[in-house]
């Protein structure tokens, strides 16, 4: 009798340590799979941006400065991205990331900021519709970066909790980086400016 | 809900037994009323409520797309570059990523002015997401993302399912109601046959028609006490997908504000209204039956904080408003070939003008026509060419905003009309400014013949508002084309002064006095109220001028009495010719007017520029 009633407190044990395992597995994956979902956005918004200097380029004669800086900045982001995509929830490569995408969110705030000084532009209803993709995009990598930190949290809010930790570090389950504020070392300082 | 739907059941058959019981002691004879009567009778309401529900539930699986069908509302494609609809797609897919879904559908109910949407389906594959056009027009990017947000919350926490469960499933118990209406309206007939048995058919009918609106107390109950509670949970899970509490504050208190609020003129309203974003049909009591909680409550909870007075100054307008609602440009010198013809007459040698023909205008109309090109004279004549030369003349010398009009048009009348305007767009551009409005006139007849005169209105108003603004022209022929194929119901009484319709004089002077030279407008609107002894009117800015707002003024002045129209027609006259000249487009605009106050003005100009 007490035999059975072990092995049943085992077969228990055995159901429960499973059901926790099944459980980070879905919430792991769930994660990567937000992140993939930045990444579909991140991508709409580099195939987006050199359709919006294409059409804006012939009324920017004077800020060429502006646009390159977008274009450089596009560059580095679509590098960190392949490097951050080879690996996702690894902190090295979502910093350098974070950090490309600030650069371009910078640029491109820039050149929007820009496009109100031009009101041939506002009224250009190729441009009207591109400003409106963009925003959209912008929103969207917000939102996709929102939902990826829910899920990370979740992810590790299950993995750091009592009793699931003994079996996340048991089957080897590493903490998942959030992405932070896509602020640079610049951009923290405050702006100056100044009224010529 | 569960417990509530077995409650409504429950006092239904057993409200069916009473009633049987009733029956069967006045139709039988024996006194004591048998256990199978009660039996078959709960059996057969019972089983009738549960295929009622059934067959909806059924018929309700179609998913979303069907509901979205019944209501009348039209697919968004997913190319549109209609601006207010390319940015309700872009919102949807950025609150499917922020809720983690896929991408629903998404319909707009073109004819609903209300701010209102709704998100169906059985399933989160299946489903729909709904707006009114008036919430595209009302709303900015921020509140349009919290109501979709808020819909987002309905697909994501199976409120749909819910929704159109309770939807079959109250459907069932209405139904008892349904049939003892049918019953108490057969028998009512059948009585003039003085039927013995039908007294007792029509009382029967009568007790179920009661047990049926005992029903719908119930299901309105339901629905109210279940929908309420979701919708709060939808207001915070907007919230959670947005990160923005203002942004869902924002749209309810827009909704708050505007005049239209959520109602919703669908027939099918009151079926579907718990599956809302806000209250779409008025309810008796209120407090008892709404199926959304009060828009004060919803704001409080979403955002404490809320201060409308603050958040309405401060609140970015919708960028595409001024797009939706063109305001009309007095065409200025704009048009090629608006040139000022010299006016020689005082204003009263003007209006004695009114209503007379001469032979030298006879002949002006003769040279006019001779002049037009042989292309656009042959399809004057036909039934399918008239529309298409006057969609033609209002088509933009710009290739691009030419497509636009075109596809407009093919969109409200049809590839041939598209088609036809196409082949004569170049004849019409050749054609000098003032042989615009007459070619019009020579299409009119044909015009008139035809079936479908509201198709072909609908199709120029859309090709006019396709540019995003109203030129005085094409103002000039909406408004003559209107008033002569879909004319207006004559005022009851022609008796009004003056001084009563102010306002609307007021909006007639500035528009042709800004249709004038810019510089001269000022001048030439004070010309005008000095014939009407307005001595402090002020004219309204060129912004403030709308194609509504003109035509309605225009259908007002019909009301003026016959000498009072006398004196208007003089004011016009001495604002237009105040600098001494007349445009083309003054000229248009005279005639147009004339034309809506029956005094009909003739044409302006002897010589051909």
């Amino acid at each position: 009798m007490g035999g059975w009633i072990f092995i049943a407190i085992v077969a228990a044990v055995v159901v429960w340590a499973i059901a926790i395992y099944n459980g980070l597995v879905a919430l792991r994956n769930r994660f990567k799979n937000a992140f993939a979902q930045i990444d579909v956005q991140l991508k709409r918004r580099y195939d987006l941006i050199p359709n919006l200097v294409e059409a804006v380029k012939g009324y920017l004669q004077h800020e060429r400065q502006t646009l390159e800086a977008v274009v450089a900045a596009r560059g580095n982001a679509v590098n960190a991205a392949q490097r951050a995509a080879a690996a996702p929830g690894d902190p090295a490569a979502m910093q350098g990331l974070a950090q490309a995408e600030g650069v371009l969110g910078g640029a491109l705030g820039r050149l929007l900021a820009v496009f109100e000084s031009y009101p041939d532009l506002k009224a250009n209803q190729n441009v009207l519709a591109l400003q409106e993709e963009l925003t959209s995009t912008e929103n969207k990598i917000a939102f996709a970066r929102q939902a990826y930190n829910d899920s990370v949290m979740q992810y590790n809010t299950k993995r750091e909790s009592f009793p699931d930790n003994i079996f996340a570090g048991m089957f080897a389950f590493t903490p998942a980086e959030l992405l932070q504020a896509t602020e640079t070392a610049g951009e923290r300082r405050a702006p100056r400016v100044s009224l010529k | 809900m569960v417990v509530l739907y077995a409650l409504a059941v429950v006092a239904v058959v057993l409200a069916v037994d009473v009633v049987l019981g009733v029956a069967w002691r006045v139709i039988s004879v024996e006194m004591q009323v048998p256990g199978r009567v009660y039996i078959w009778g709960a059996v057969g309401t019972a089983a009738l409520i549960l295929l009622v529900s059934l067959y909806h539930v059924l018929r309700l699986s179609g998913g979303g797309e069907a509901i979205a069908r019944m209501v009348g509302a039209q697919r968004v494609a997913s190319d549109t570059r209609e601006p207010l609809e390319r940015r309700l797609l872009n919102v949807v897919e950025e609150m499917a990523i922020a809720a983690g879904t896929r991408v629903p559908a998404v319909y707009v109910m073109q004819d609903e002015a209300g701010v209102n949407a709704f998100a169906a389906g059985y399933d989160v594959s299946s489903s729909v997401i709904a707006v009114t056009r008036g919430t595209l027009q009302v709303l900015n990017r921020d509140e349009l993302q919290g109501v979709v947000g808020h819909e987002y919350s309905h697909i994501v926490n199976g409120d749909m399912r819910l929704n159109i469960r309770m939807m079959a499933v109250l459907s069932g118990i209405v139904f008892v109601g349904a049939i003892g209406e049918f019953l108490m309206r057969g028998s009512g007939q059948s009585r003039n046959r003085k039927d013995s048995g039908s007294g007792q058919v029509f009382a029967l009918g009568l007790a179920l028609m009661l047990i049926g609106y005992v029903g719908l107390f119930f299901a309105r109950l339901i629905k109210a006490a279940v929908s309420r509670q979701r919708e709060f949970l939808a207001d915070a899970s907007s919230v959670q997908f947005t990160r923005n509490p203002s942004g869902i504050a924002g749209a309810l208190d827009q909704i708050r504000a505007s005049a239209a609020g959520t109602l919703v003129a669908n027939r099918y309203a009151e079926d579907m209204s718990h599956m809302f974003f806000g209250q779409a049909v008025k309810m008796k009591f209120a407090a008892l039956f709404d199926t959304h909680p009060p828009l004060e409550e919803r704001i409080r909870r979403v955002s404490p904080g809320f201060g409308p007075a603050q958040y309405r100054s401060r609140r970015i307008p919708v960028e595409a408003a001024e797009q939706e609602k063109p305001h009309l440009v007095p065409a200025a010198g704009q048009r090629v070939g608006d040139q000022a013809h010299a006016w020689g007459r005082s204003v009263a040698q003007s209006v004695a003008l009114i209503g007379t023909l001469e032979a030298t205008k006879m002949d002006y109309a003769g040279r006019l026509l001779e002049r037009v090109p042989p292309a656009l004279r042959e399809a004057l004549r036909t039934r399918e060419g008239a529309p298409a030369v006057v969609v033609a003349l209002l088509l933009a010398p710009s290739a691009e905003v030419m497509a636009q009009q075109l596809a407009a048009v093919q969109t409200a009348a049809g590839p041939a009309l598209a088609d036809a305007a196409r082949a004569l767009a170049a004849d019409a551009r050749g054609l000098g400014a003032e042989f615009r409005l007459p070619v019009v006139d020579l299409a009119l007849p044909a015009l008139k013949n035809r079936a479908d005169s509201s198709a072909l209105l609908a199709a120029i108003e859309a090709l006019i508002h396709a540019d995003r603004r109203v030129s005085l022209h094409e103002f000039v022929v909406l408004t003559l084309l209107r008033s002569q194929l879909q004319p207006a119901a004559r005022p009851a009484k022609a008796d009004r002064s003056i001084s009563q319709l102010g306002e609307e004089i007021r909006i007639l002077l500035s528009l042709l006095a800004h249709a004038g030279t810019q510089a001269g407008a000022g001048r030439a609107f004070a010309a005008g109220a000095a014939q009407l002894g307005m001595k402090d009117a002020v004219p309204l800015k060129r912004e403030a001028l709308s194609l509504e707002a003109a035509a309605a003024a225009l259908d007002k002045l019909r009301a003026l009495a016959p000498l009072a129209k006398a004196e208007l027609v003089g004011a016009l006259f001495a604002t237009v010719t105040s600098d001494g000249k007349v445009r083309v487009s003054e000229a248009e605009l005279m005639r147009v007017v004339g034309a809506t106050l029956a005094c009909p003005v003739p044409p302006l100009f002897d010589s051909l520029g």
